[in-house]
């Protein structure tokens, strides 16, 4: 390693911990730039143009620190930022990967000398080695961190089209690149580095007016989002699979189109015929929540970044410390019941054991704004490549709900937005002549109501055409012929895995792709989907969740000695039966018949191999259980009455049993078997 | 022969590394060890709860401090007969390695003896039986005066795939 390398690798690592008021740091820094420009001489192996380049970075960066030593400098911050940035810059000429362009950051004087326009093609390294083992945090740090810029930086360009002059918005993004590119040269990912610097120099002349935001562009630089997104997964693959990361597809083309798009190409290609119809085929998200525009960039509270983990097991700990502190208090209250000192006590205890439950539980709560915003970027691209347009509306992305939910919801919701874009929306043609205006809308909302979260989508497209679902579902064997249906019934159908999955009912009711996997996901999530729907005015679709999967309302039931808890969600009604209800078929499957339906009898005892009470079903209990059209009646001996648990997971080994979907621990402490509803109902149709 | 000196050899190398720390207990008149580094706690008596549909060794769960955990009774896992619970019986907690994490799982001994100090000169390969008696699961016998404890191999008695695939039938 040559003396120069050597320096490069120091200032690398000091300029990144560096404090603007650290003197000595800074005086340590000055003195490496300052050596630099004559180490630069004495190396022989560098070109000329390299060279001079170097030394110039070099002096200018030196200066900086200058600046920053004598407090001469306006933003402390800002210029220790260009400083790393030379740096970083350094590092690229010295492993000849450098654009060569320069950056063009003006607070750094060395950027002040304009680019010398696109010159010789970079030369893109194919393989790139993994840093050294001890970097890995630091890698580890990157990926999140560059995860995070991008996803800000996504919805900021989606708010760009809103707002094509929007300053602070078009910094945002630039900024976003701007550290990505610094870390990546830090941690030698040249491929990124290209992409985020070429990203950021379009960015930068529209930074400066040079160039219009118009979507063409926007569109690229959102490609290049996706891109960078891909290339930290090859990261973080190559991380963890301890491989080297492979050359990026299509980066070149990428890098080329960025190129191009800053030099004020892009504008001339594509957007050269700007018709109605291209123009047309524009979606922008309509109300991004009023006022959050610029501020949301800014503002974000203090927050630190706990391990999952870590939140998990609190969470574990408090409910423990609720149960121990609700048994030490039944213990207590009737020791204590002359002692108004004790029982005030006690109760102050409650109130704060059940408090600190609440704060627990809040913390896993996260706002549902990141998955709307994901929609908005499908419902953009959807748009713009079925020539419709769309209008999207965000409301209630602030609503809170369980971590684990917003990223269980994603799927759903990807689907149903597509189905409306695809489907539900009309081109604008059919639009106008419908006596509608051209540009579509969508409008997802979320909010609170009676402790469920409900996520709503609607579109003011052609609705749901109820005769054409019926004479579908005929032809598909679903329904006799005479059969009344009311209206939700008939819109139920299309959750049908054989209704929805057929392409053709697609294109005649308009909705129906993968329907029956929605409602699959949103059910296993303990949530129902209920739709409303006018032929020719629009549809709504409403998903009701449960506010978080910790807690669920249940019943309590006892066979034998076991006690098991069955969701309230799944129940439909309890009975005993009088022996005129029951019959059996070949003497072996049981029925009841129940309000004109006959039901299996499932005996739980027999499935579980417990010992009952009671094996005459009219000694026993019958609860009527349902899994969308299939329904049961499971056999208990006793009803223990209805309370909320907190499930547990049986943890990795045992949480696949069949017919069980976790545990919960009662109010003694013990774990009682939460049953799953359909998986009794495989059981019983498998045995 | 040579081949099998050299295994002996290797044997005694292997039972070299196994000196240390044991907590003893028993099943029964035999005792038994465990690596002292894999016994996260003893907890006394806690009620079980029976998971349906497991082989009969599985127990069932427990709650330790709002942590589900699988019980697994020894005996029945080592094929002895069942024994009635007596104020001695006890769960000791073990971490046995699954998918490069530590589970931790219960299991049911008669009684807990005391943790021993076995040096490894005390400690001698296990004796083979032919196929009727599965040694592969036991790391030596180590000798404690006139007594032999046999020192397990958790990981392997309670072979984290065997469990998990039992579970899942």
């Amino acid at each position: 390693m040559s003396s120069l390398d050597a320096t490069t690798e120091r200032l690398a690592s000091a300029v990144l911990v560096a404090d603007p008021n650290d003197l000595a740091a800074l005086a340590r820094l000055h003195e490496d730039l300052s050596a630099m420009p004559a180490q630069v001489a004495a190396d022989a192996t560098l070109a000329a143009p390299v060279a001079d380049r170097l030394s110039r970075t070099a002096q200018a960066a030196s200066k900086l620190v200058e600046q920053l030593i004598l407090r001469e400098a306006d933003d402390a911050n800002a210029a220790l930022e260009s400083v790393c940035e030379s740096i970083a810059q350094i590092q690229q000429l010295l492993s000849g990967t450098a654009a060569t362009e320069t950056s063009k950051n003006e607070t750094a004087p060395v950027a002040a000398e304009s680019s010398p326009a696109c010159g010789a093609e970079e030369a893109v390294t194919v393989v790139e080695e993994l840093s050294k083992p001890e970097d890995l945090s630091l890698v580890q740090d990157f990926i999140g961190e560059a995860r995070g810029h991008l996803e800000s930086a996504e919805a900021d360009l989606l708010k760009l089209e809103e707002q094509p002059d929007d300053h602070e918005l078009i910094n945002a993004v630039f900024r976003g690149f701007h550290t990505i590119k610094g870390v990546a040269g830090f941690l030698n990912f040249k491929q990124i580095g290209q992409l985020a610097h070429a990203a950021e120099n379009l960015l930068d002349k529209a930074r400066k007016g040079e160039l219009t935001l118009t979507s063409e562009v926007l569109d690229l630089v959102l490609q290049a989002v996706d891109m960078a997104k891909a290339m930290i997964r090859t990261i973080e693959t190559a991380v963890s699979q301890q491989t080297p990361i492979g050359e990026q597809p299509g980066l070149k083309d990428m890098l080329a189109r960025l190129r191009d798009g800053a030099a004020g190409l892009a504008q001339s290609a594509p957007a050269a015929a700007p018709g109605a119809g291209n123009a047309a085929s524009e979606a922008r998200p309509a109300s991004v929540p009023e006022g959050a525009s610029a501020k949301a960039v800014a503002a974000t509270d203090a927050t630190v970044k706990v391990a999952t983990g870590r939140l998990d097991s609190l969470i574990n700990m408090v409910g423990e410390l609720v149960i121990a502190q609700a048994m030490v208090n039944q213990d207590l209250t009737r020791l204590v019941s002359g002692e108004p000192r004790v029982a005030r006590n006690l109760s102050h205890v409650s109130k704060i054991t059940r408090e600190l439950q609440e704060l627990t539980m809040a913390m896993r709560m996260v706002p549902i704004q990141g998955v709307f915003q994901k929609m908005a970027r499908l419902i953009r691209d959807l748009a713009r490549k079925a020539g419709k347009q769309i209008e999207l509306k965000l409301t209630g992305g602030e609503t809170e709900l369980d971590r684990n939910l917003v990223e269980a919801l994603a799927d759903p919701l990807v689907h149903m937005i597509r189905n409306a874009a695809d489907h539900g929306i009309e081109s604008p043609e059919d639009r106008v002549r419908a006596g509608k205006s051209a540009a579509g809308h969508v409008e997802l909302l979320a909010y609170h109501q009676a402790g469920n979260i409900v996520v709503e989508i609607r579109d003011d497209g052609r609705g749901l055409n109820q005769k054409k679902i019926l004479t579908k579902a005929r032809q598909a064997g679903l329904l006799q012929e005479g059969q009344e249906l009311s209206e939700q019934d008939i819109f139920r159908l299309i959750f049908h895995p054989g209704l929805s999955t057929a392409e053709k009912v697609t294109d005649v009711s308009g909705r129906g792709v993968g329907m029956d996997v929605v409602r699959k996901n949103v059910e296993a999530l303990r949530g129902r989907i209920d739709i409303t729907s006018t032929e020719g005015k629009g549809s709504t679709f409403a998903i009701r969740l449960p506010l978080t999967l910790a807690v669920i309302d249940g019943l309590v039931v006892k066979v034998g000695a076991e006690r098991y808890i069955l969701p309230i969600t799944s129940i439909e009604q309890s009975l005993q039966p009088k022996a005129g209800q029951l019959s059996t078929l070949q003497n072996r499957g049981e029925m009841c018949m129940i309000r004109g339906s006959l039901l299996p009898v499932c005996r739980l005892h027999e499935l579980f191999h417990v010992t009952p009470r009671n094996t005459d079903p009219c000694q026993a209990l019958l609860v009527l259980v349902q899994d969308g059209d299939r329904r049961a009646c499971i056999m208990v001996d006793e009803l223990l009455g209805q309370q909320q648990v907190v499930i547990k997971s049986l943890g990795e080994i045992t949480g696949n049993l069949p017919g069980v979907s976790g545990g919960a621990i009662l109010g003694d402490g013990t774990i009682s078997l939460i049953l799953d509803a359909p998986g009794i109902l495989d059981l019983m149709a498998a045995s | 022969m040579a081949s099998s000196t050299l295994s002996a050899a290797a044997a005694t190398l292997a039972a070299n590394a196994l000196g240390g720390k044991y907590l003893t207990f028993a099943l029964g008149k035999e005792e038994y060890g465990l690596e002292i580094l894999k016994v996260r706690e003893i907890i006394g008596w806690l009620d079980i709860t029976a998971l349906p549909r497991t082989p009969g060794y599985v127990k069932g769960v427990v709650n330790l401090r709002g942590q589900v955990i699988v019980v697994v009774d020894l005996r029945s896992k080592f094929a002895m007969e069942a024994a009635p619970k007596t104020d001695q019986t006890c769960i000791i907690v073990v971490e046995i390695a699954h998918a490069g994490r530590k589970l931790s799982t219960g299991i049911i001994v008669d009684r807990v003896s005391e943790v021993l100090e076995i040096p490894a000169e005390n400690i001698e390969a296990p004796p083979t039986f032919g196929s009727s008696v599965a040694t592969d699961f036991i790391l030596g016998m180590g000798k404690v005066g006139e007594a032999v404890k046999i020192l397990l191999d958790i990981d392997k008695v309670l072979e984290a795939q065997e469990l998990a695939a039992a579970l899942k039938a």
